[in-house]
């Protein structure tokens, strides 16, 4: 209880650091956490389905809040099953069927965590039960189904919160505010890459289970570097750019986990904006020098948002003392040029940025889930998340289409989303 | 063992130096500010560095007024007059 409301209480410390009802008015998700509560918080009964490695890891941000109760839990692997239920107690009841779970009426909301191919019918079938619903990202493998799940919620009234967690990571709304405020110039490309250097591979107990295990390296399962990890960054460039790409190009090949996989174990797309910013982005599965970051870039400066540091185009002069001297320096020691080439290397910037925010150790996945338990105590949707997760959505699964087909792709009207 | 005994008037000598040294670090960040257009608050802001800097012309002159005193001692015109 301490801890969560510790948690809460440093978030919404940091966040009134940034220029509050400005950025509430931008990021309306975030008025779930600065609701203030009257006295204790009633209880709020939940369902898990899909208690896998992600559904498990939310499921301890679930576990701090003293006022969440998990009833119940889903999952058809065994070994999920049987790790979930350490994890809740025995008082949850255990399932195999989602559509059990779904019957039980004291569930008022279920986190979905499956495998991707599942998100969809089993978030329509939650919401049309009555319930909210929290679903991992990305939504679902087709244009088709992630509209319709949209819809469903819209048709129902109930709150459909997609996980994306740096919407309310500290670190993101920090940059998104300087961005706001003008800090970098306008916004004139972005930059962002996830970079691995592993094959992705869960350990399988028999050959049989291998599509299900690992079934982010299969199509019937997955888009995978697009859905599991590009959607990230594609939400973010979304967010910064205030718009959604309406040209997508791209090439994806396998040229290093030749292991039987059908996803691409290498990326590379250029999404362009209507404003006619281009966001660029690759993933590689056989190099992590440059792990994982998204570089958004303007005239006056750098922002590296994962690992919230600030560069400046033209950092302030050192003090003219100092200047003097490395003049005098340079005078007295550097080599004299009498000849040779004119061309001078156009070395990178030699700024050595500055922290953005202290708040390094989250990634907002426990201020997303406690939004979203507190969504579900008021009964309401969280505003704006809903229409973030689709766009990331469908911007990841055009990618996957351009690079499948070779061609540059249009983001159609009819998954166009209206307000 | 022999004391080594600095009298009144070579501390005076050696503090007399130091000031120059000191006002020679400050005109250099005077001219510093105006040639490279910075603010005059550094006039306050890099005293910390004019502090270094008028002691390592404080050493310089140490040395150049060694050399000199050697060179006085040890020119011969001196010797005869």
């Amino acid at each position: 209880m301490i801890d969560n409301q510790l948690k809460r209480r440093e978030f919404i410390k940091g966040f009134s650091m940034l220029a509050g009802a400005t950025m509430l008015s931008s990021n309306s998700w975030l008025s779930p956490l600065l609701a203030q509560e009257a006295g204790s918080p009633s209880v709020v009964k939940l369902g898990l389905i899909g208690v896998g490695s992600r559904g498990r890891y939310l499921t301890s941000h679930l576990l701090a809040n003293p006022a969440v109760e998990i009833v119940a839990y889903c999952d058809n692997y065994p070994a999920n099953l049987e790790r979930a239920g350490e994890m809740v107690g025995k008082n949850a009841k255990a399932f195999t069927d989602y559509t059990e779970l779904l019957e039980m009426d004291e569930i008022q909301a279920v986190v979905i965590a499956t495998p991707l191919n599942e998100h969809a019918h089993i978030t329509i079938a939650a919401l049309n039960k009555g319930k909210h619903v929290f679903c991992e990202k990305s939504m679902a493998e087709t244009l088709q189904d992630s509209l319709e799940m949209v819809n469903a919620s819209r048709d129902t009234g109930r709150n459909l919160q997609i996980g994306h967690q740096r919407l309310f990571s500290i670190r993101f709304l920090k940059g998104i505010e300087m961005i706001q405020e003008g800090k970098l110039g306008p916004i004139t490309q972005i930059r962002a890459s996830w970079h691995r250097n592993s094959d992705w591979r869960r350990k399988v107990p028999s050959p049989d289970l291998e599509r299900k295990i690992n079934w982010r390296l299969y199509r019937e399962y997955s888009r995978g570097l697009m859905t599991e990890l590009a959607s990230h960054h594609l939400q973010v460039g979304n967010w910064i750019l205030g718009e959604v790409p309406h040209e997508i190009s791209g090439s994806g090949t396998i040229n290093y986990w030749k292991d039987g996989r059908e996803v691409f174990d290498n990326v590379n797309l250029i999404y362009r904006y209507p404003s006619g910013t281009h966001f660029i982005y690759d993933s590689v599965s056989s190099n992590e020098k440059y792990g994982c970051e998204l570089q958004a870039m303007g005239p006056l400066g750098t922002l590296e948002m994962e690992t919230a540091k600030f560069y400046l185009e033209n950092p302030p002069p050192a003090p003219g003392i100092l200047q003097l001297i490395n003049q005098i320096e340079k005078n007295i020691f550097d080599v004299i040029p009498i000849g040779g080439a004119s061309w001078v290397p156009e070395d990178p910037n030699e700024d050595k940025g500055t922290f953005i925010t202290d708040a390094l150790n989250s990634d907002g996945s426990d201020m997303q889930m406690e939004a979203f338990v507190n969504s579900v105590r008021e009964n309401r949707k969280i505003p704006g998340n809903l229409e973030e997760g689709y766009n990331a959505t469908i911007a990841s699964l055009l990618g996957d289409q351009a690079m499948m087909e070779h061609r540059v792709v249009t983001w159609p009207d009819e998954f166009k989303l209206t307000k | 063992m022999k004391d080594i005994t600095i009298s009144g008037k070579r501390i005076k000598t050696e503090l007399r130096w130091l000031i120059i040294s000191l006002a020679i670090a400050f005109v250099f960040n005077i001219y510093s500010i105006i040639k490279y257009k910075t603010s005059l608050a550094e006039l306050f802001t890099s005293l910390h560095i004019v502090v270094i800097v008028s002691l390592i012309v404080y050493v310089l002159l140490l040395f150049i007024r060694g050399l000199a005193s050697l060179l006085i001692r040890f020119t011969p015109g001196k010797k005869d007059s």
